[in-house]
């Protein structure tokens, strides 16, 4: 039988397809205001893409924060079991994993076994998140990706502050209309760097541990990473996909299930 | 209960030592979410943990102080020592715990300063421990949604292990 997982993020909705062979295909989209809707057409796009025929059994497994309000899946799984799950399969050697989503941070520790030890988050305040980093690429009037290509320019960092998403927009508009401007690369090497040390942080909260892998859609940006790599003093691994190591973890923890009988 | 063997949740999962007070105004739902996953909280090491020191008596005022001052709560008043934090790793063994919550009032600058040496004492007996952000009467500093995210985690986390 085929697996998927499903993580329904308050931006994007991601599912991953799980075949006798590995990952046979991966789609993430929008989740626009309707959880279930974005859920039900994520996962028909990825079992047409798969090429499950209609009406083959598929035992789906939930998670992210509205993966316990669709209906479609067989169970739901908390966020921190799929990312150890996620994480496992695509960087095996990884003992904790940073999660940067859209709304929130998510840390966990791995023991050796690849299972939870510990983790931490943090969820109260946009810093530290995707959406402060779009709110911050708004303000600056710069495309994410141009963000991170400028910030590898940057000759120092402005002074931003990491604990409060309202507090470090004042600060960015203080540069912006300083007098000489703070240079934009200086203020993005900020942004980052804010961004950097909340997580920094957290991780020290449940104590760093290597190999420390980033996933989330965070991931993506080269310069945030690059940042962070920075800050930690090693290297940090970036998965092939990482918006959906907690979807592929989804599907892991699914396959686990039917090879215990359940599904049937 | 204990002398029938019953417990005191019909499908026993879980056995919780439980870090300083809970929320008052969650005691309901935590109920409720003891009977849902089996989590039964079966020991306090602090203020209800009867420890070291025994009563006297022919002296009943001054055994009484003694015995007050053993409390492993009252421990933490002084250098916080191996007499305080054995008793937690006791208590974890004593009573098979399978996990920790540490209920960590914000307001309680004192409490919450030992998050990090209780998490390590209580690794050493491989016991997970669960801290959650709270105030003892205060609904504003933590909502139950958010409680119930967090304690489903650390049941999927015990579960998993």
């Amino acid at each position: 039988m085929n697996t998927a997982g499903i993580d329904i993020g308050s931006m994007t909705t991601k599912v991953v397809v799980l075949g006798d062979n590995g990952v046979l295909t991966s789609v993430v989209t929008s989740t626009g205001d309707d959880r279930e809707v974005a859920a039900r057409e994520a996962f028909e796009a990825a079992l047409d893409r798969a090429g499950v025929r209609p009406g083959e059994a598929v035992y789906l497994v939930s998670t992210g924060v509205g993966g316990k309000s669709v209906s479609i899946s067989q169970q739901h799984k908390a966020i921190t079991t799929c990312l150890a799950r996620g994480t496992g399969y695509q960087l095996p050697t990884a003992r904790m994993v940073i999660d940067i989503g859209a709304e929130s941070c998510t840390v966990v520790k791995l023991n050796s076994r690849g299972r939870v030890d510990d983790w931490a988050s943090h969820d109260k305040c946009a810093a530290g998140t995707g959406i402060f980093l779009q709110q911050m690429a708004k303000l600056m009037q710069l495309p994410l990706e141009e963000m991170s290509a400028l910030s590898r320019t940057a000759k120092g960092r402005a002074d931003i502050t990491s604990t409060c998403a309202v507090f470090a927009e004042s600060d960015v508009i203080s540069h912006v209309h300083r007098d000489p401007p703070t240079p934009a690369a200086d203020i993005v090497a900020g942004i980052y760097y804010s961004v950097v040390s909340r997580i920094v942080s957290l991780c020290k909260r449940i104590g760093i541990q290597k190999d420390v892998a980033v996933v989330g859609g965070v991931a993506l940006s080269g310069g945030l990473v690059g940042t962070l790599r920075e800050e930690m003093g090693f290297e940090i691994l970036v998965p092939d996909s990482p918006q959906t190591t907690a979807a592929l973890g989804a599907a892991v923890l699914a396959r686990e299930n039917v090879e215990k009988g359940l599904g049937q | 209960m204990a002398s029938q063997g019953t417990g005191a949740v019909p499908n026993e999962r879980f056995r919780l030592m439980s870090l300083f007070i809970p929320p008052m105004y969650l005691m309901g739902f935590l109920e409720r979410i003891s009977q849902e996953f089996g989590a039964v909280s079966v020991i306090e090491p602090f203020f209800t943990y009867w420890g070291e020191g025994r009563l006297d008596p022919s002296h009943p005022l001054e055994s009484v102080a003694r015995k007050s001052y053993m409390l492993p709560e009252m421990r933490m008043y002084g250098p916080l020592d191996s007499r305080a934090l054995d008793a937690i790793t006791g208590c974890a063994e004593q009573y098979r715990v399978d996990g920790a919550i540490y209920y960590a009032d914000v307001g309680c600058r004192h409490s919450c300063a030992t998050i990090k040496l209780f998490k390590d004492t209580l690794s050493e007996v491989d016991v997970p421990v669960l801290t959650l952000d709270c105030d003892v009467v205060d609904p504003t500093i933590t909502s139950q949604e958010e409680v119930r995210e967090k304690l489903e985690r650390f049941f999927e986390l015990l579960e998993d292990r």
